[in-house]
């Protein structure tokens, strides 16, 4: 392991993100819809052409179908998308602003603790266990999610 | 066998053999497009490609989901001290959930994670190889010349998505991953997104994690580059 290969992954999973719109599902099935309606357009050439003064739709290219239908399969999960909680939000921020006070494996323990604090908060089924230490408040400790 | 899935699992291995699979296809496409039968050769050629992409990443994303669920050999300090707490987990008292229910929900956050995107992962990969194979096919059946630039931005599409999982996996055998803000984020979004049907602390409930200092020097020096 190196930190290129750190970086580079990490990188890597972000533009493949990006690329797919953080909705592979959506993006990849909306490709698949922009595809068949191609298709769809293409078979039913003969009688589309009837309407070819209005809209010539053999003038549209395979490329437009598939927009149209990444677009259209990415449109509910665009509406529907939340932001993190204002707690997370601040927490994040706070780990940026103290990044240049820390080294690189503390920022990296940081990061483990507020995912190991939300973890543990978001569990239902949290509850005391025999023996066991509680957590401290966020951001305390070292924590392995 | 464990070896031959050690051996597949690396990230490495995995975007040679994807990548080098549609590379074989692009040349060979490259070269029967100058023929006058392509569509006797592409077709075979994409379905052969789509097969082998899609058992690749199936079997290797079920196989590694499978380890980091349980039955997984730990191989770095990151993984031996979850391996350590997930050994030593104790029923929760007073829990209103059966302790059926609470097994059959425990997981860890980091197998949530990589099975909502084995899952999405597994219906890209689908979605991308019917998108080829439907295209390819509509091209031959109505006889039209296909435009080559969709079968590329359709196999780099996969090729991306094969790269992105092998890179998760990578992260994750690795002890990178949740490291970062992105990663963070993304195993906060997904655990909050399964927080009423998944236990993601792995029955662990709130206990505290906190390694010996041992323990965070090792893992400070798997992080630093040193081989574990």
């Amino acid at each position: 392991m190196s930190a290129w290969a750190d970086h580079s992954t990490a990188l890597l999973r972000r533009a493949a993100d990006i690329l797919f719109v953080t909705n592979p599902k959506g993006t990849s099935v909306g490709a698949f819809f922009g595809v068949c309606l191609d298709g769809a357009a293409r078979l039913f050439a003969p009688t589309l052409a009837r309407y070819k003064d209005t809209f010539d739709i053999a003038q549209v290219n395979t490329f437009y179908f598939l927009a149209f239908g990444v677009v259209l399969f990415n449109l509910p999960s665009f509406l529907r998308r939340r932001a993190l909680p204002k707690e997370i939000e601040d927490a994040f921020e706070i780990i940026r602003r103290t990044k240049k006070d820390l080294t690189a494996v503390q920022v990296r323990l940081q990061y483990l603790a507020l995912c190991a604090d939300v973890i543990a908060r978001a569990t239902p089924a949290a509850q005391p266990v025999r023996g066991g230490a509680r957590r401290p408040a966020a951001g305390g400790g070292s924590s392995v999610a | 066998m464990n070896r031959l899935v050690h051996f597949l699992n690396q990230a490495p291995v995995r975007s040679v053999v994807v990548l080098g699979a549609i590379m074989l296809t692009i040349v060979l496409s490259g070269r029967l497009l100058r023929s006058d039968s392509i569509s006797a050769y592409v077709i075979p050629g994409a379905i052969l490609v789509c097969l082998v992409v899609v058992c690749l990443d199936f079997a290797v994303s079920w196989m590694t989901v499978s380890r980091t669920r349980e039955g997984w050999e730990p191989g770095n300090p990151v993984q031996k001290v979850i391996k350590r707490l997930l050994d030593r987990r104790e029923p929760g008292l007073g829990s209103p959930a059966s302790p059926a229910q609470q097994a059959a929900r425990a997981t860890t956050a980091i197998a949530a994670v990589l099975d909502d995107r084995r899952a999405r992962r597994g219906w890209a990969t689908a979605a991308l190889s019917a998108s080829l194979l439907a295209y390819v096919a509509l091209h031959w059946i109505t006889g039209s010349a296909m435009a080559l630039g969709v079968v590329l931005l359709l196999m780099l599409g996969l090729a991306v998505n094969s790269a992105s999982a092998a890179a998760l996996e990578y992260r994750v055998n690795r002890g990178l991953y949740g490291t970062t803000e992105y990663d963070a984020r993304e195993i906060i979004g997904v655990v909050l997104g399964h927080s009423e049907d998944l236990d993601p602390s792995g029955g662990l409930g709130d206990r505290a994690i906190a390694p010996d200092p041992e323990t965070v020097a090792a893992i400070e020096r798997v992080w630093a580059g040193e081989r574990a």
